[in-house]
C-alpha cells in the first residue's frame, strides 16, 4: 500500500512517510466549480488529477466524521489520509466499479477507524480503555444508531426554524450542507454573494439551528 | 499540552472549514493534546453532521409535502366523482312511484353499500 501511497501524492493530503502535516484542508479559494460525476468517471479511470481534486474537495468532510465519532484530529486525519490510499488502491485494481463520494470514503476510513480500535484493544488489553477514540471505535453501531445524538423530534423542530430563515439563507444553508461537496467558494459563487457573506450567512443559521437541536437535548 | 484552549469560534471555524490557516496548525496540535478541547470539537463535529441530516430533512419535507396536498385533493376529487355517478346510477324515478312511496324506485341495500364501498375507496386513495 504504501507503494501506491509513494506513487500518488495527493497535493490535498500529506503522505504518512512526511512530517505530520497536521492541516485539514478546504478546497482553495479559487477552485474551479468541476462536475463531481465528471471527476468521478475521471478517477475510476485512473486519472491522477481527478483524485486529486476529490481529495481535495471531500477530505474535510472524512475528517469531521472521524471528530463526531470521538476519533482525536490528528489520527482522524492519519486514518482519513489511510481511507483515500485504499480507495486508490482498490480502483488501480479494479476493484471499484462507482465512486459516490463523500460516502464512499466515509465508509472506508470509519472501516479503519474500528480496525484500528481493535487493534489497540487487543494490544491494550488489560488496560482500561480510557481514550475516547477507542471507546468510540469499540461502540456497537447498532448502539450508535439507536442512540443517535439527534432525534427525529430535534431534527424535525430546526427544520421548522429554517422553514424560518430567508430565502437567500435557506438557500446557501442547502447548498453548504446538501452533501455535494460544494466548498463555500463554490455556495457563494452559485448565490452570487461574497464568500465572507456566504460563511456570515452559515454562521447565524448555524445558530440558530444549534440553539434548537441543543434546546432538544436539554430536554429529557 | 501545546497552545491555548480553542475557542467555540474556532471550534465552528474549523469545522466549517474556515478557520485562518495560520491558527490551524496550533489548533489541531492543542486538540490532538487537550481532553477537553477534544471533546468540544467532537461535539461541533456531530452538530455539522446534524446540520446535514437537517438539510435532507428540509429538502425531503419542500418536496413531500406539496406531493401529500395533491394526493389528498385527488382523493377527494375521486371521491366526489364516485359519488356522482352513483347517484345517477340510481335508475329512473317513475312518475307513478314519485310521491307515492318507494317501491318503484332501484333503491336497494345494495346500492347504498356500493355507494359506501365506493366512498371508502377513494378516501383510501383507490
Amino acid at each position: 500500500m504504501k507503494v501506491f501511497a509513494d506513487a500518488l501524492p495527493f497535493p490535498g493530503v500529506a503522505l504518512r512517510a512526511a512530517p505530520p502535516a497536521v492541516r485539514v484542508e478546504r478546497p482553495p479559494q479559487a477552485a474551479p466549480l468541476a462536475d463531481e460525476a465528471g471527476l468521478c468517471a475521471a478517477a475510476l479511470a485512473g486519472s491522477a488529477d481527478a483524485w486529486s481534486a476529490l481529495v481535495t474537495r471531500h477530505n474535510h468532510r472524512v475528517v469531521v466524521t472521524l471528530l463526531a465519532r470521538g476519533v482525536r484530529v490528528d489520527r482522524a486525519k492519519d486514518i482519513a489520509q489511510e481511507a483515500w490510499i485504499r480507495l486508490v488502491e482498490q480502483q488501480r485494481l479494479g476493484k471499484l466499479d462507482r465512486l459516490q463520494l463523500p460516502g464512499l470514503a466515509i465508509a472506508q476510513a470509519t472501516f479503519l477507524a474500528l480496525e484500528a480500535a481493535r487493534r489497540e484493544a487487543t494490544a491494550r488489553r488489560h488496560d482500561p480503555i480510557d481514550e475516547p477514540s477507542i471507546a468510540a471505535g469499540l461502540a456497537d453501531p447498532r448502539c450508535d444508531a439507536e442512540t443517535r445524538m439527534v432525534t427525529e423530534e430535534r431534527v424535525d423542530r430546526a427544520v421548522e426554524v429554517l422553514s424560518g430563515c430567508s430565502a437567500s439563507a435557506k438557500r446557501v444553508f442547502r447548498l453548504a450542507y446538501g452533501g455535494d461537496g460544494l466548498s463555500h467558494t463554490e455556495v457563494a459563487a452559485k448565490v452570487g454573494l461574497s464568500l465572507q457573506r456566504v460563511r456570515q450567512i452559515l454562521c447565524e443559521v448555524r445558530a440558530k439551528l444549534r440553539a434548537a437541536l441543543e434546546e432538544g437535548a436539554e430536554k429529557p | 499540552m501545546s497552545g491555548q484552549h480553542a475557542t467555540s469560534a474556532e471550534l465552528e471555524l474549523y469545522v466549517l472549514g474556515a478557520l485562518a490557516e495560520e491558527r490551524v496548525e496550533a489548533f489541531e496540535a492543542h486538540c490532538a493534546e487537550c481532553d477537553a478541547c477534544a471533546v468540544a470539537l467532537s461535539g461541533e463535529a456531530k452538530l455539522e453532521l446534524a446540520f446535514e441530516q437537517v438539510s435532507r430533512r428540509a429538502v425531503r419535507t419542500a418536496v413531500v409535502r406539496p406531493l401529500r396536498a395533491v394526493g389528498y385533493g385527488a382523493a377527494g376529487v375521486v371521491a366526489m366523482a364516485a359519488a356522482v355517478l352513483l347517484w345517477f346510477d340510481r335508475g329512473p324515478v317513475t312518475a307513478a312511484a314519485a310521491g307515492e312511496g318507494t317501491a318503484g324506485i332501484s333503491h336497494g341495500p345494495v346500492s347504498d353499500g356500493a355507494i359506501l364501498d365506493a366512498r371508502n375507496d377513494a378516501l383510501d386513495g383507490g
